[in-house]
């Protein structure tokens, strides 16, 4: 191992030199060891030789004369041996294996050519992997060329497209949201889900960063002379502690057209304490500005003062309809299967369509392509194991992962009697195959299901649900500049509940099931440097079996209520560009068009005009047979953005963005519960849509590597749907009458300060918003709340949400959060009255008081283990406190009479410190994944 | 990156256990006072009763009755009956059987002090089936303290609507009890100590009775049968003297409206919220009385005109749990002490009933509370009432 850091001089020392210069020697060699030659050499020509034993065990070296040519030496010496050497003017030779160090010069476009005749080139040359770690801590600039096509190829004039890849060396998944920073042009671009990116510009020579969280930064000069493709690898991070980035957008958070975007990786979600000890990615988007939830054990988000329903969450492109496990306390997502997710709450574009407020992507890894590997974990509660590996070597992964809970065993040891009769248990399965036959094409096939079941003994209501997805993604590129993706989604989500709250008499069960089945193609066109064109079309079947509601146990005497069948079909088309139309002024603008029909059989009721929806006034009724249209609704949906810099470190974006939704929530209770329904718009009920205008300001400081961004977004829904007063979803009464539809605005600031780097790290947020209804009707019996605007159920003004990391070393860190928000809006009782001696309370306005202010802090202390390169298996352990202040945070308030007197309380959830602790284990050593 | 979850069986016990319910009283402004009418007409002949009060402060709550006022209650075959005040801010009539028919419809008027005038929607009696049956079954309910349950007895109601045009059933509960003092009084102190049998039991055995406050609703709209089976009732439980020697529940039961219906049970299920898990929000109902002078004045309460059946059934004590009875230990007094102890009552609380331990003229005695001999100290009287078996 004689290879130093003197390595990085002779580097610098390359580009001087554009002749290779040569060593002579005399003797007569015959078979002798390598390593022989090379004393004898360094002898006679006061040489130094720089390699790896290993690598030279099995030369010999034949050869004979007066002046050997040592270049013709080890030429001979390493045919066929994968070795290359070279030899520079202060006699140092570097020998390496796997590829030619790289000595030309970017000008050198004749040498280049001839050198390189692969047109891609790795960065698999210099420095290896080993050589790196060594250099660690004292690293300069290691700047090396990258060709891409040939010189052959090259047209004046002529732009060149490079499609690349980021993938991770270590286990060549591809890099999701890898950074390419061109420093020429000062344009970043992003990675898509697949790790590709493509850039074009005019032939050249151009400094290029390459960044991303948890790898190596790493810097080439990209020599580009037409068309080609370029795979980068990036090596992990040995050293990660120091640091973390939050991240990985770290240029286009300024440079980027994107608003109103989150991005978080697994590395980030490490670095949170969280309730449950579990790595939850769904509580970590809780802590973004503009997500909200109703509360502790609820299910669903808010996205900037939205509805639950108004998300659409997407595990590698399959739609998730329920993502929660046992009342909210868990999420539906396996921490093992979340590799990173992105949260679109403005700018959505326009690709997705469907839900009005926001879109969640997460993303699974794609398996290991080099190595098997397995890890899992079982506790009292949960078990859990994750397989993946490759199905052919570099090529072909697979991913296998489960997740169960054993909690019913763990109601059944509690003293508590009523718990003991409780059940909650839940699983989730996913499975994913991912296939690169060549460069052009890949194919992933994932599959999904989860199952909760769980009884509220109190209340005597029981619940089942399942969520059931797959999908089949083909991605293929036919020329560098275009690239197709066409998927085939299925995704189900039912459930069964029986309720026996009532009598005997009114027991029920009902089972519910909703169908989405999806065909989607998306292209990626790039004509030209300044454009980035997509566009495709997806198209959707909804098919909703609302079911039947039908008496529970022999007493039950309630009636069969069947709900009906129902089918929507939904699709969409779309087109956008990405156009920078002087550099530092970008705008990029789409139009999606979305047709929805309802087909029939059905039957309508028609209302006369002026009168109550109510069977009182049926005027008329309506039998659509199975090809008549019961519902027709289309329109288009407008997205723009503009992302104008400012400075080198700063930029001011502006978007608008119309979206429509076709399906709705059937919701009557204050937080989303697993037993509502999804409902089609229909005959009566229109499709809600939303315009939505946002304004951004985003700062990089760059010398303390902190991130400034504010948002500013308004935004209007019109035919919003909201339940009348007492609505029931599992009557007989048509579905039309128990809802109305108002007009919901809502408008916020939002604040965030990142620091990605260093031994503190973390976030700090604070937004302020506001969410309100207006359900104001032209007859009495058309309004809620008196015709009033009100605050929306999820309506919390304010939101400061911190997240802090300190390292104290490598093996000790010290996370907290701190979360304080405004109460929400509930309805309090405002008067007292008396009937009979019976004490009764009149309400407010719907929402007009709150509940009091959440506040909480948690704190964890992560241990690592040690430090090792080389072991099996590593382990960590997390200490948490969830809520370490106790705070006995309202989830309601709630009133009670009870006889001539009220009673009022503060139902919490968690009203003490909660400690946990987890025991985390991989293979492999601390920095494998 | 593997989570092993040793801490979740801690959690999820913490969970649940911390679940924690704790009295609250959020700040509410006042707001205005509302005039709150109700009553209602049955089928029965007899007192027909209309309240007038006007709502108070949710900070402050207390009755407030409205004296005074007209209250007239009409039929649709221009028939007026005046009710008068027979209790501040309530107003009965005596409506005899021929005025009160199926098919008819009533309202009611009023006019306060002040000169508003009110009126309801106009209702009709609908007949009531019989009360089928009216049985209860041991229970028992947890408690805070998870050792500790609560044992006692739940009432169900069952009754069959079939072939009445009723679908809507309001049931209103009467209960009362009969209990007995722990001993019976022979012996007493009025400044001396007498041995005196002539009490004997005369305090000893009581009766005490009561409207209960719940609201209970059914309706059989989304039934297939007007077959009501086992609609939940009360619960009385082992913790008061309720169940000590015989309890009887009085179970009345309306026909009722659709409106009417909507209207208690929107209360029933107000007053039984427990900010639980999938709750629905409140919202306010107001009723059926419009003011007529001043439209756009805020009215509450409701005027009904129902069909009622009643049945009362009688509930011996005999239950698979023990019944809690008022402590009354002896005091242990030694004859000294006693007389000290006695010597301090006032001559108005006299007499001051004692245990004779020898049941002799000349003792010793001790002292226990007097509600262990005087059963009246129990809330109860000494009237049998007339229903009682």
């Amino acid at each position: 191992m004689k290879i130093s850091g003197i390595i990085l001089c002779l580097l610098l020392s390359l580009h001087v030199f554009a002749q290779e210069p040569d060593l002579l020697i005399q003797g007569n060699y015959k078979k002798i060891p390598f390593s022989f030659f090379v004393r004898e050499a360094e002898q006679q020509t006061g040489a130094r030789f720089f390699f790896r034993d290993e690598w030279i065990e099995d030369i010999t070296v034949d050869a004979e004369g007066d002046s050997l040519s040592l270049r013709a030496v080890l030429s001979n010496s390493f045919r066929n041996k994968d070795l290359h050497y070279f030899i520079d003017t202060s006699k140092t030779v570097i020998i390496t294996k796997g590829a030619a160090l790289i000595t030309f010069l970017p000008q050198f476009d004749d040498m280049a050519g001839i050198e390189n005749t692969n047109a891609l080139r790795g960065r698999n040359g210099f420095v290896t992997e080993t050589e790196k770690t060594y250099l660690e801590g004292r690293k300069k600039r290691i700047v090396e060329t990258l060709d891409v096509g040939s010189p052959d190829h090259r047209k004046p004039g002529k732009m060149v497209s490079v499609r690349g890849r980021i993938t991770d060396k270590e286990t060549g998944e591809p890099l999701i949201g890898a950074t390419v920073f061109v420093r020429e042009t000062g344009i970043g671009y992003a990675t898509d889900a697949d790790g590709q990116f493509l850039v074009t510009l005019p032939p050249g020579t151009y400094d290029v960063t390459f960044n991303c969280l948890g790898m190596e930064e790493i810097n080439y000069y990209l020599a580009l002379h037409s068309d080609g493709p370029l795979i980068i690898e990036m090596d992990r991070k040995l050293i990660p502690l120091d640091e973390v980035r939050i991240t990985a957008d770290r240029f286009h958070v300024v440079r980027g057209s994107q608003m109103g975007y989150e991005h978080i990786t697994l590395k980030t979600i490490k670095e949170i304490p969280v309730v449950m000890g579990e790595r939850d990615v769904l509580k970590v988007a809780q802590m973004l500005p503009g997500v909200q939830t109703m509360g502790e054990g609820t299910i669903g988000f808010n996205v900037r003062g939205s509805g639950a329903d108004q998300n659409m969450f997407f595990i590698n492109k399959t739609p998730v309809y329920n993502t929660s496990h046992m009342l909210g306390f868990f999420s539906a997502f396996n921490p093992d299967l979340v590799k990173d997710f992105t949260l679109y709450k403005s700018n959505i574009p326009a690709k997705y369509g469907g839900r009005l407020s926001s879109i969640f992507i997460l993303n699974s890894p794609r398996g290991n392509k080099k190595k098997l590997t397995a890890r899992g974990g079982i506790s009292p509660v949960t078990g859990h194991l994750m397989v993946e590996g490759p199905l052919k070597k570099e090529k072909h992964s697979f991913i296998l992962a489960a997740r169960s809970t054993y909690s019913d065993w763990l109601l059944s040891q509690l003293e508590n009697p009523e718990l003991r009769n409780s059940k909650a248990a839940f699983y989730d399965l996913a499975g994913h195959l991912n296939f690169e036959p060549n460069e052009k094409n890949s194919i992933r096939v994932f599959g999904y299901y989860s199952h909760d079941k769980f009884s509220l003994a109190s209340k005597n209501q029981h619940f089942e649900y399942d969520n059931r997805g797959a999908s089949a993604d083909w991605k293929h590129q036919w020329r560098p500049n275009l690239t197709s993706e066409i998927a085939l989604i299925a995704s189900e989500y039912a459930f069964q509940t029986v309720d026996s709250s009532e009598s005997s008499s009114m027991s029920y069960k009902h089972g519910y099931s909703i169908g989405h089945y999806e065909f989607r193609t998306d292209f990626v066109w790039i004509p030209g440097q300044d454009h980035l064109v997509t566009f495709g079309l997806n198209s959707l079947l909804y098919q909703l079996d609302r079911g039947t509601v039908r008496p529970e146990g022999s007493l039950s005497t309630r009636n069969v209520v069947a709900l009906g069948k129902e089918e929507g079909v939904e699709t969409a088309l779309y087109l956008s560009d990405e156009y920078e139309i002087i550099p530092g002024l970008t705008l990029s603008a789409g139009l999606r068009y979305s047709f929805y029909g309802m087909p029939g059989p059905a039957v309508v009721y028609d209302y006369f005009s002026g009168s109550p929806r109510s069977d009182l006034y049926v005027a008329d009724t309506i039998r659509y047979s199975g090809k008549d249209l019961v519902a027709f609704y289309s329109g288009p949906e407008l997205r723009g953005a503009l992302n104008i810099r400012t400075g080198e470190n700063s930029s001011v974006k502006l978007s608008y963005n119309k979206t429509r939704q076709y399906l709705f929530m059937l919701s009557n209770t204050l937080a989303v519960s697993p037993t509502d329904q999804w409902k089609l718009c229909d005959y009566h009920i229109r499709p809600p849509h939303t315009n939505q205008v946002s304004v951004g300001f985003y700062k990089d400081f760059e010398k303390k590597d902190i991130n400034f961004s504010t948002e500013v977004y308004y935004k209007k829904t019109k035919d919003i749907i909201e339940y009348k007063d007492g609505a029931s979803f599992i009557s007989e009464e048509p579905i039309e009458t128990q809802l109305l539809q108002g007009e919901q605005q809502a408008y916020g600031v939002e604040f965030m300060l990142r620091k990605n780097t260093g031994r503190l790290s973390g976030w700090l947020s604070y937004s302020y918003s506001s969410s309100t209804m207006l359900v104001d009707g032209p007859n009495s019996w058309d309004r809620i709340n008196n015709g009033l605007a009100y605050p929306s159920n999820y309506d919390k003004p304010h939101a400061v949400n911190a997240v802090f990391n300190y390292r104290f070393s490598r093996q000790l860190s010290i996370g907290s959060n701190i979360v304080y928000n405004t109460g929400r809006p509930v309805t309090y009782p405002v008067a007292v009255y008396y009937i009979n001696n019976r004490e009764h309370m009149f309400y407010s306005l719907r929402n007009e008081y709150r509940i009091p202010d959440y506040f909480r802090m948690d704190l964890s202390i992560n241990i690592e283990g040690n430090l090792k390169a080389r072991k099996l298996a590593h382990s960590s352990w997390m200490l948490n406190v969830y809520n370490l202040t106790g705070r006995k945070n309202a989830y309601s308030v709630f009133f009670e009479a009870q006889g001539q007197k009220i009673e009022s309380y503060k139902m919490s959830i968690f009203g003490m410190p909660i400690f946990t602790i987890t025991w985390n284990f991989k293979f492999g050593n601390y920095a494998s994944d | 990156m593997q989570v092993i979850r040793n801490g979740i069986s801690g959690m999820l016990l913490l969970i649940f256990i911390s679940s924690c319910i704790d009295p609250f009283k959020p700040e509410v402004e006042d707001i205005s006072a509302m005039v709150v009418i109700s009553g209602r007409i049955t089928d029965q002949e007899g007192y027909h009763s209309v309240e007038v009060s006007k709502s108070t402060s949710y900070n402050d709550p207390y009755f407030y009755p409205v004296s005074n006022c007209m209250v007239t209650i009409a039929d649709d075959k221009d028939n007026r009956f005046n009710l008068t005040e027979y209790a501040q801010g309530k107003y009965q009539c005596w409506i005899g059987k021929e005025f009160l028919n199926e098919g008819t419809y009533y309202h009611v008027e009023v006019i306060t002090p002040d000169g508003k005038q009110y009126m309801s929607d106009s209702e009709t009696i609908l007949p009531c089936p019989p009360v089928e049956d009216v049985y209860f079954e041991e229970k028992t309910l947890e408690t805070e303290n998870p050792d500790v349950p609560l044992y006692g007895i739940q009432f169900y109601v069952d009754a069959d609507a079939s072939g009445f045009a009723a679908r809507n059933f309001l049931w209103n509960l009467s209960e009362a009890w009969e209990y007995h003092s722990t001993y019976m009084v022979a012996d007493y102190y009025d400044g001396e100590i007498h041995y005196s049998p002539e009490y004997y039991d005369s305090l000893f055995y009581c009766w005490s009775s009561g409207d209960l406050y719940d609201i209970i609703t059914f309706t059989t709209k989304n039934l297939t049968s007007g077959k009501i089976t086992r609609c939940p009732l009360n619960f009385v439980s082992n913790r008061s003297q309720r169940l000590s020697v015989k309890y009887s529940l009085l179970v009345s039961q309306y026909s009722i409206s659709d409106e009417a219906y909507n209207y208690w049970n929107t209360l029933q299920r107000q007053s039984q919220s427990t900010g639980g898990f999938y709750e629905t929000q409140p919202a306010s109902i107001k009723g059926n009385i419009h003011c007529i002078s001043h439209p756009d004045e805020a009215v509450l309460g409701y005027f009904m005109a129902a069909g009622i059946t009643q049945k009362r059934i009688f509930v011996p004590r005999n239950f698979g749990f023990i019944i809690h009875t008022p402590y009354c230990e002896l005091a242990g007094y030694s004859s000294a002490e006693l007389n000290d102890f006695l010597k301090a009552f006032k001559k108005t609380t006299y007499p001051i009933f004692l245990v004779n331990l020898s049941l002799t003229e000349s003792g010793p005695w001790d002292y226990a509370e007097q509600y262990c001999f005087d059963c009246r100290k129990r809330g109860g009287t000494l009237t049998k009432p007339d229903f009682w078996e």
